[in-house]
């Protein structure tokens, strides 16, 4: 049982105090002060409320830092395939492995030119768009949380 | 922490202040009142109005908020920066003095005051400048006459020779913020890596380094009637590829209200690029700077990171440099956006 009202709640209501109540209230010289306050409860409200990240983008980023057994690397020749037993897979647990090294593995092949094309195997330009993916959805889920506005995908981008 | 203020109010600080500025002026010079300017979390910024034998002016004095500033130039450093640019005839507050430190206070610049708005999400609401073409023509002559300082003054040794490839020097650096990142907190960055990675493929071997800004961006000059006013915080200048500026200035990172101007957020790129190319002789296009402005997205990272380890782990508590954290993923998310696989 939680108490009530939540954690978010609180912040989100001490915060429409600030913006409504004292802003207003406050010589403009302590205003970017204020609205920086009110930003960090926003951002932390946000992530009180988060969901974690998507089961299925976190097995793909687990997969491609090699972190755990990859089924699907083995049948790059037929995407359908591996994505079929990804689709059946998808009420599986997310992988054991923290993000935080799933984040460390990545760092570690990129470094050593894993995913680079000159050094690549064949089928790696497949393993590198999808790398390319895997993080552009990560950092959009991550974006969700401190500013939810710009998590649309980037305008004018070719 | 001791109390990082350059006093004014201090009698022999003040005193020093007006003897110097006397000086360099050919006048006598005394503080009438003084008003904190709003100034960055490295330094700040103050304006003095004084009575002159001439009658009165307005200066700024600008000075170290903190007793150590690990990233950017020393205030000295920085004035001559300036200065030498001034000389270039880019638009800059006109300098009068650099005072070296002392065990009592820390070195302090002071330069003309210019009126003006540097605000970017201000400058960049729609509407906010009459005519933003003709901003856009005058940063990017401005930043051409930068580029072209040749040779350096020797007021500017403390730059060094040339190096043959400054981008790649760079990018050892951000590599090494990683690394330290890591020892000190045990996180990666692999989105920042992918980055490094793709650029480290494109890097030349050689590139013909010019003096740049570093920090030429929409937030870092004065606009005065819509017009360019002075071209500020040269900190970070050095040595480094021109187009280092450009992808700067026009990174998404800068672009503050209007994400889809893509010079610094007040218009087209055709019309800063046209601009600079006409002073430099180059044939530059938006096109060109995409790759420097996903090296822009990367370097500003990196920065922020760096304001992040100031709050997380140097000792100086500030909600600034926290949030600055809190902008990884939208610099990671348009960084991605320039480097397709």
């Amino acid at each position: 049982m939680a108490d009530r009202p939540l954690a978010s709640d609180l912040l989100d209501t001490a915060r429409a105090a600030l913006l409504d109540v004292l802003l207003p209230a406050l010589p403009p010289s302590e205003r970017y002060t204020a609205r920086m306050v009110a930003r960090a409860m926003e951002i932390a409200a946000r992530e009180l409320t988060a969901t974690p990240l998507r089961m299925d983008l976190q097995r793909e980023l687990a997969r491609l830092a090699a972190v755990v057994d990859d089924p699907d690397a083995r049948t790059e020749a037929h995407p359908g395939e591996a994505r079929a037993r990804a689709d059946a897979r998808s009420a599986d647990p997310p992988p054991a492995v923290p993000l935080e090294a799933i984040a460390r593995a990545l760092a570690d092949r990129l470094r050593a030119g894993d995913f680079a094309p000159a050094a690549a195997p064949p089928g790696a330009s497949v393993e590198r768009a999808r790398l390319h993916r895997a993080l552009t959805a990560w950092s959009t889920e991550r974006l969700c949380v401190t500013d939810p506005a710009r998590a649309a995908p980037p305008s004018a981008e070719p | 922490m001791g109390d990082p203020r350059f006093d004014l109010d201090a009698p022999a600080t003040r005193a020093d202040v007006e003897r110097r500025v006397g000086a360099a002026l050919g006048t006598s010079a005394t503080v009438t009142r003084w008003t904190r300017l709003s100034g960055g979390a490295i330094q700040q910024n103050l304006a003095l109005d004084l009575r002159t034998d001439a009658g009165p002016r307005r200066v700024v004095l600008r000075t170290d908020a903190r007793s150590a500033v690990a990233a950017s130039r020393s205030r000295l450093e920085e004035f001559a920066l300036m200065s030498a640019a001034a000389r270039a005839g880019v638009q800059v507050p006109a300098p009068i003095c650099a005072v070296p430190c002392t065990a009592a206070r820390p070195a302090y610049t002071v330069m003309g005051h210019v009126e003006g708005v540097a605000a970017g999400y201000r400058l960049t609401r729609p509407g906010a400048v009459a005519d933003p073409a003709a901003l856009l023509r005058e940063l990017g002559a401005n930043l051409a006459l930068l580029h072209a300082l040749a040779p350096l003054p020797p007021s500017l040794a403390f730059l060094g020779p040339a190096p043959t490839a400054p981008t790649r020097g760079l990018l050892d650096g951000y590599r090494d913020y990683l690394d330290h990142w890591r020892r000190r907190f045990g996180d990666a960055w692999p989105a920042l890596e992918w980055g490094l990675r793709w650029w480290q493929e494109r890097a030349g071997d050689r590139e013909t380094a010019v003096l740049v800004h570093r920090d030429y961006r929409t937030g870092n000059y004065l606009v005065d009637s819509g017009r360019l006013a002075a071209v500020l915080d040269w900190e970070f200048a050095g040595w480094g590829n021109p187009l280092e500026d450009l992808g700067w200035f026009c990174a998404p990172c800068w672009r503050f209200a209007a994400p889809d101007r893509v010079a610094g957020g007040i218009g087209p790129a055709a019309d800063f690029l046209g601009a600079y190319n006409a002073v430099a002789g180059t044939g530059y296009t938006e096109a060109d700077t995409r790759d420097w402005q996903a090296l822009a997205q990367l370097r500003w990272a990196i920065i922020a990171l760096q304001q992040c380890e100031r709050h997380m782990g140097g000792g100086e508590t500030s909600l600034e440099l926290a949030l600055t954290g809190r902008l990884l993923p939208r610099l990671e998310r348009d960084l991605l956006a320039l480097t397709p696989a």
